[in-house]
């Protein structure tokens, strides 16, 4: 009982001298760990900053916490900053700077139709840069939900008027996009459905046609081989429920395969056509 | 995080006001560059990492067997087994740890119940929506 009254007489002695830390000191803080590379750390106190500072300090909190919630890959975090941001700031070329982070935000996290609405916000005509830019990340947000001739009119103005080696480039990569998502996977399941591994070779898989093919082939002969040299209602007790799981399978994922290589295809060709703008400007 | 502070250029904080400063599109196209890369495919070895560790030649050959099915059997077929660990992956991982005669039997017995006939025995794992079922002897 004396230790705690000891303890407790010290603790309310030393309350009139002793503090914790006040707002611009954990600023410093905070800054210092931005600085220092100490992400998590910078993160942790920026918030404390936003939290108990109000509107003191809060663009340079609200645009340090998106900037190392995105480091993190944590683009929704991110996202709900920008939009902070968006909703505080003072001129339109911020609003535009934090939308567009919003936007990049967005379409890493693979929604671009969210990217969309938020694009489609903005006013038709604005200033440069700000123009070419909304018209870049329009054109990519088209792109991802296959608008392609929507994405082509967005992104053809970022070439200059003349024709260059760089605009037939990216006439011709369009041409291809347009190609590779004709491929319906409807098609694809409906071949396999007919001859086995079809539908995989279609999508541009030897090797899991082949696989398929091979499997299938073997259980078919199989049955076959069972049916003459037993009967066929051993066969069918044998080999079916094998033949049914990989002959279905088959078909299954030759869907599958056709949208994860169209995905990947469609994605590899917007690169390139990144490039042939880059090179342009 | 490269990457990220040359966007964040943009949105620096300059005392109490932020300022504007990006004049190209290299950033965004960056961004988006990034936005649009496919993802990584992982190798069947890589997915499974306890099919790298092996003690014994014997243990050396069922992981490759297993990597065999993995990769040209079990990547063909619907999803079929009820179980988490699937009747694969609860193969490799008793024989890794009991051994491969107590492995082998475990595996067998397992075989023997994946038919979902008798569901109310096993816990259920919700992410997975599979049965709960791991090695044990």
């Amino acid at each position: 009982m004396k230790r705690r009254l000891l303890f407790f007489l010290c603790w309310i002695s030393a309350s009139g001298w002793l503090g914790g830390q006040n707002l611009e000191q954990t600023l410093a803080f905070a800054r210092a760990q931005y600085e220092a590379g100490n992400t998590l750390t910078a993160l942790k106190t920026y918030q404390r900053v936003l939290f108990f500072g109000g509107n003191v300090h809060r663009d340079e909190s609200q645009s340090q916490l998106a900037t190392l919630h995105a480091s993190l890959g944590e683009f929704d975090r991110a996202a709900f900053y920008y939009d902070l941001i968006y909703q505080s700031a003072g001129t339109d070329s911020l609003r535009y700077e934090a939308l567009f982070h919003k936007t990049a935000s967005l379409m890493l996290q693979q929604q671009p139709k969210k990217a969309l609405l938020e694009l489609l916000a903005l006013p038709k005509n604005l200033p440069e840069p700000w123009q070419s830019r909304k018209r870049l990340y329009l054109g990519a947000a088209h792109f991802s939900i296959r608008e392609f001739e929507l994405a082509r009119q967005d992104l053809l103005p970022l070439f200059g008027a003349e024709d260059s080696a760089q605009k037939a480039e990216f006439e011709k990569l369009f041409r291809h996009a347009e190609r590779v998502a004709r491929k319906s996977p409807k098609t694809a399941r409906l071949l396999s459905m007919f001859f086995p591994g079809a539908g995989q070779f279609y999508a541009g898989d030897v090797k899991n046609g082949l696989n398929s093919l091979l499997l299938n082939g073997l259980l078919g002969y199989w049955f076959v081989a069972t049916g003459i040299n037993y009967s066929f209602i051993d066969a069918g007790a044998t080999v079916t429920p094998w033949l049914f799981r990989y002959y279905g399978g088959g078909i299954r994922k030759a869907g599958e395969i056709l949208e994860a290589k169209q995905e990947e295809r469609l994605k590899k060709t917007f690169q390139k056509v990144l490039q042939t703008i880059e090179v342009e400007r | 995080m490269i990457l990220w502070s040359l966007l964040a250029v943009n949105l620096t904080a300059q005392g109490h006001t932020l300022k504007t400063t990006q004049h190209t599109l290299q950033p965004d196209i960056a961004m988006l560059s990034q936005a649009f890369t496919p993802p990584a495919k992982p190798r069947v070895a890589d997915q499974f990492s306890l099919s790298k560790v092996n003690t014994n030649e014997l243990q050396t050959v069922l992981s490759g067997l297993f990597l065999v099915y993995k990769s040209f059997f079990s990547s063909q077929d619907n999803q079929r087994c009820s179980f988490h660990p699937s009747c694969s992956e609860f193969g490799l991982e008793a024989v890794k740890k009991l051994g491969v005669v107590k492995g082998v039997i475990c595996t067998c017995d397992r075989l023997t119940r994946c038919n979902g006939f008798s569901p109310e025995q096993y816990e259920i794992d919700f992410k997975m929506r599979r049965l709960k079922d791991p090695v044990s002897w």
